[in-house]
């Protein structure tokens, strides 16, 4: 994995990852949720199917299952902590979900390197990011803040 | 009733800002590693001890995202929006201020932010913001998530 440095970043600059989250990659996410549930006062909540099933999806007036807006807001985060690399920190992601996300959707996870600053706050970098499907929509955008190492330290 | 910038809309401010405990649990390697199976991650940094032991952590952390993924549990104050007909999962922002190794546990602690009407191109809408802080067992907290709920008509 290749490392991220401060100062070899540039305002402008882009990078992306395409990814097709299964129906398996959603039932891997939920087992999550499964295994909180043996702690304190955690246990899985309702769903109406909208994530699980056709028949449930429809129930609910979507043509196909859709993935947790959690799920999607995950995504986003690998996106930013892959580019950062293991030294990088991801201080925060803020995002909008705007339109569904179904299963098997081929999903380009994009980012904009927007800002960068050095300050009594440390070497932090500003990100655009957003998803686009390939029916060319963006169902969720947003931005993120990350610190990196300075490679001339 | 409450009548802000012309739109009438009602919740309980009584809720705004009054603490509520999830609950707790342990992040175990095995949630670390199926969350990481999930998104098809390979940082080094969530997925291999041994290179993670040579990083700024001396050994593997979570991903920040993984609290967003967890379910602590429901329940808190309920700020009992009323208006439009339908609503859904609108957005949600993340800060993450320490590393969470293997072994930690995390208790979830969540409240009504805010409640506030907004109106865009799309006609106006209701938002409610949920703050759910993270603390660990040393009581450090190492990640703040905020999500909002839109309430509106359609």
């Amino acid at each position: 994995m290749e490392q991220r440095y401060f100062d070899e970043v540039d305002i402008g600059d882009e990078f992306e990852e395409v990814q097709t989250p299964t129906s398996e990659d959603v039932q891997t996410f939920f087992s999550l949720t499964a295994a909180a549930s043996n702690s304190k006062g955690a246990r899985r909540g309702p769903s109406d199917g909208r994530f699980e099933s056709k028949e449930g999806a429809k129930s609910v007036g979507l043509d196909s299952p859709i993935i947790p807006g959690n799920m999607s807001f995950s995504m986003m985060s690998r996106l930013v902590t892959d580019w950062a690399g293991m030294e990088g920190r991801m201080h925060s992601l803020d995002v909008s979900f705007r339109r569904p996300v179904h299963h098997n959707d081929v999903l380009t996870l994009q980012a904009l390197v927007t800002d960068t600053t050095d300050d009594d706050e440390g070497l932090r970098v500003k990100l655009d990011v957003y998803m686009e499907n390939e029916r060319g929509e963006r169902p969720v955008q947003g931005t993120a803040v990350v610190e990196l190492p300075r490679r001339s330290a | 009733m409450t009548s802000e910038n012309d739109v009438q809309f009602e919740y309980d401010k009584s809720v705004v800002g009054v603490e509520f405990e999830l609950g707790s649990l342990e992040v175990t390697a095995e949630i670390i590693a199926d969350y990481c199976s999930a998104l098809s991650e390979t940082n080094p940094l969530y997925t291999d001890e041994a290179a993670a032991k040579a990083g700024p952590y001396g050994g593997v952390i979570a991903p920040p995202g993984l609290m967003s993924a967890l379910n602590f549990g429901r329940g808190g104050q309920d700020a009992k929006v009323k208006f439009g007909n339908t609503s859904f999962f609108a957005g949600s922002r993340l800060e993450s201020f320490s590393p969470i190794r293997p072994g930690d546990t995390i208790t979830a602690k969540t409240s009504v932010k805010e409640v506030y009407p907004k109106t865009g191109r799309s006609g106006t809408m209701v938002f409610e913001v949920r703050r759910t802080d993270y603390v660990n067992q040393d009581g450090v907290t190492v990640a703040a998530t905020e999500s909002s709920q839109v309430y509106r008509e359609v």
